[in-house]
């Protein structure tokens, strides 16, 4: 007999999503992450758009990660033009990512995930007890929005126009917010670590960006536990498919469902984790790599520590002011990757001799988690039905591992034009 | 669970949802201490972004943001609406469509032909503000909405006290502010046609305006062409400049003037 498992619009999750599962003879024989997402259709959308206004438009593909489309699409453009960015600018574009990231790690741990654990239907239902923990949380996603905010001009959809001078006062007062909420992110960690995981461990590739002296944000080269993948090779590697019951596409890198975001930052770039986040690991024994998709969420909280120690190590050595290099209109074609708070993003334009946009491929962060999800979702279930598990448990534990990967249902949804956009330009051009 | 009656039974009901968008209104909402105070002040019922218990019954107020951009947010909405005594449209999609409804000025033939027959599972509808689905009682425009507008809605609701949208253009709080004017600088900023409100934003931050609240009701567009066309823009690039929030009501509104001055 086939057993069916529906989960209808998954809360706390970023967009809309279904699951449907089959399962026959207690094996799961069917898994279906559907988005339930209209397509926005975003890359035909800057096609024929002047250089200047594609980063207002891709910023809208997602209000969570609405830096790291602004830094990916300027960096491509800006190779797309032969343009080198300052140190300044980069300067700029690395305190965009991490605000950035600090406040959707902070909204995605305590708001989203946090509430699962402690079997609350949201973080408002936590009790008198809890309420440090969401101050905490609220003023790390503070913190967050004011470095957006200070860098970008405001907290969701950032502009990246140079600004003459960086207003000193408040660099001093970033400095000074991220260095006392130290202490927080710590308990976020020991909270975190120390929660009761479901015991599920598979092998599977992780991608993200590495660099040799940091941990990589905004450039660095491509890599897996598999190798080296060049910018401009990402197509041969990473394919986009399209299945016929969901709105967004689905990734695979070289025919197989692989892993991208924290736990892939984690667990590649471990010899740029600075000291004090490697004590901590080391007194709470957490060892790498991660080979559990819930601890995730114990990636993220690591994270923070991470990049709150960037932050502060880029503002104290904060760059001059740079004369910024003037824009001359030619055609070119330019591919970049930037580390979204979720994982890889890349984005490819080409321009023309007027500076017009005639193509355009993003591939978002949740479009290549999406397969390894499905995979590991079955995985979780068989195992969840050998054990015996109740229904009801099972679709708990499943709603976590969905949670853990802290998916965007907004990003992976435009993406269905990929496809007909490249058939497009082949027979145009 | 059920909370404590005497908790909730003065509050008004609220919900807060999106159809297809980017979620970065209902970040808004969440985002630093308006949030804070906007759960003091209403009983948010329903949040699927962060509840999993979301309430079913009749609502006050429902927040909706995002754009119609397939059969589904029509079946959505159309539930919410049932629902709701008002409803509010939060942010620019919701409200005129924002960058989604750009697709509506692009050449449908060659967008069907390519994506059929290949994605025939995929039933796209023209992206459209929630307005042309279900009647909409109020606005909270912008892209991303103002932090201080929805606050200054939820207290206007809560106390009985009226809520208007200013109706000058960026314009005037852009001069207030003293920015040194764009279009000046020889930039096609939409600053004196949109509704104003936004604190001048964009300009204040070297970048155009984009008309992401849509038009102010005194927009007087015409004399604005002929002022680019001094300039020496073209109307094509104007119309596409206009094009990338809020292109329908843009055209809706230019329409409606131009009729009426033929009466």
């Amino acid at each position: 007999m086939v057993r069916e498992i529906n989960l209808n619009h998954i809360c706390k999750i970023e967009g809309h999503a279904h699951l449907n599962l089959k399962i026959e003879h207690n094996k799961v024989i069917q898994c279906h992450l559907k988005a339930s997402e209209g397509a926005r259709f975003f890359e035909a959308l800057v096609l024929g758009k002047q250089v200047k206004d594609v980063q207002e438009i891709v910023s809208r593909i997602c209000g969570i990660c609405s830096s790291a489309h602004t830094v990916a699409s300027i960096q491509a453009l800006e190779e797309a033009l032969n343009i080198k960015p300052t140190r300044q600018q980069k300067f700029i574009r690395e305190l965009l990512m991490i605000g950035e990231r600090i406040r959707s790690h902070a909204t995605h741990l305590y708001f989203l995930a946090l509430p699962d654990y402690y079997n609350k239907a949201s973080a408002l239902q936590l009790g008198p007890e809890h309420k440090e923990k969401i101050n905490d949380a609220i003023s790390l996603i503070t913190l967050g929005n004011k470095i957006v905010e200070v860098f970008g001009g405001r907290e969701i959809h950032p502009f990246l126009d140079i600004k003459e001078e960086l207003p000193q006062t408040s660099l001093q007062g970033i400095l000074n917010q991220l260095k006392q909420s130290k202490p927080k992110i710590i308990q976020t960690i020991n909270l975190f670590a120390n929660l009761q995981y479901k015991k599920f461990e598979r092998k599977t590739d992780y991608l993200c960006l590495k660099d040799d002296k940091n941990y990589a944000n905004i450039s660095g080269k491509i890599v897996t536990l598999s190798g080296l993948i060049n910018d401009n090779n990402y197509k041969r590697h990473i394919k986009e498919s399209v299945k016929e019951y969901a709105t967004s596409k689905f990734a695979l890198q070289n025919n197989k469902p692989y892993c991208v975001g924290s736990i892939a930052r984690i667990n590649n770039n471990q010899a740029t984790i600075d000291n004090e986040t490697k004590t901590i690991m080391q007194q709470l024994n957490i060892s790498l790599p991660f080979t559990n998709p819930f601890h995730n969420n114990i990636a993220q909280a690591l994270e923070l520590l991470i990049h709150t120690n960037q932050a502060i190590k880029l503002i104290e050595n904060m760059p001059q002011k740079e004369k910024l290099h003037s824009t001359v209109i030619k055609s070119g074609h330019g591919i970049s990757a930037v580390e979204a708070p979720r994982g890889t993003l890349f984005h490819e334009y080409k321009i023309n001799e007027h500076g017009k946009v005639t193509y355009c491929n993003i591939i978002t962060p949740t479009v290549q988690n999406l397969n390894m999800m499905e995979s590991d979702i079955a995985g979780l279930v068989n195992q969840l039905l050998e054990e015996k598990t109740s229904r009801k448990q099972i679709v708990l534990e499943v709603e976590k591992l969905i949670r853990s990967y802290d998916p965007c249902f907004s990003c992976s949804t435009h993406f269905l034009k990929v496809n007909w956009l490249e058939e497009y330009n082949e027979k145009t051009h | 669970m059920k909370q404590k009656k005497e908790n909730t039974t003065e509050k008004l009901k609220i919900g807060l949802y999106g159809i297809s968008g980017c979620a970065g209104c209902l970040l808004t909402v969440i985002y630093e201490d308006c949030f804070t105070e906007i759960n003091e002040l209403v009983d948010i019922k329903a949040f699927p972004l962060i509840k999993e218990d979301n309430y079913k019954g009749p609502l006050d107020y429902c927040f909706i943001e995002g754009t119609v951009c397939f059969d589904e947010d029509i079946i959505t909405l159309k539930k919410l609406r049932k629902r709701s005594k008002y409803i509010v449209a939060l942010g620019a999609c919701s409200h005129v469509g924002g960058v989604p409804s750009m697709k509506n000025f692009l050449n449908k033939d060659k967008v069907m032909r390519f994506v059929y027959p290949k994605y025939n599972h995929l039933k796209s509808t023209n992206p459209t503000p929630i307005n042309k689905h279900i009647k909409v009682d109020y606005y909270l425009p912008q892209c991303p909405p103002s932090k201080k507008e929805i606050l200054e809605f939820v207290q206007a609701i809560t106390s009985n006290r009226p809520f208007r949208l200013t109706e000058d253009p960026v314009c005037f709080e852009c001069r207030k502010k003293g920015n040194p004017c764009l279009l000046n600088q020889g930039q096609l900023c939409l600053g004196p046609i949109t509704r104003g409100g936004c604190d001048a934003l964009c300009p204040t931050n070297d970048t155009i305006c984009y008309g992401c609240r849509g038009p102010c009701p005194d927009a007087n567009i015409h004399a604005f062409k002929e002022l680019l066309k001094e300039k020496g823009y073209t109307q094509k690039e104007l119309v596409a400049k206009m094009q990338t929030f809020a292109g329908l009501q843009f055209k809706e509104f230019e329409e409606e003037k131009s009729t009426w001055l033929e009466k």
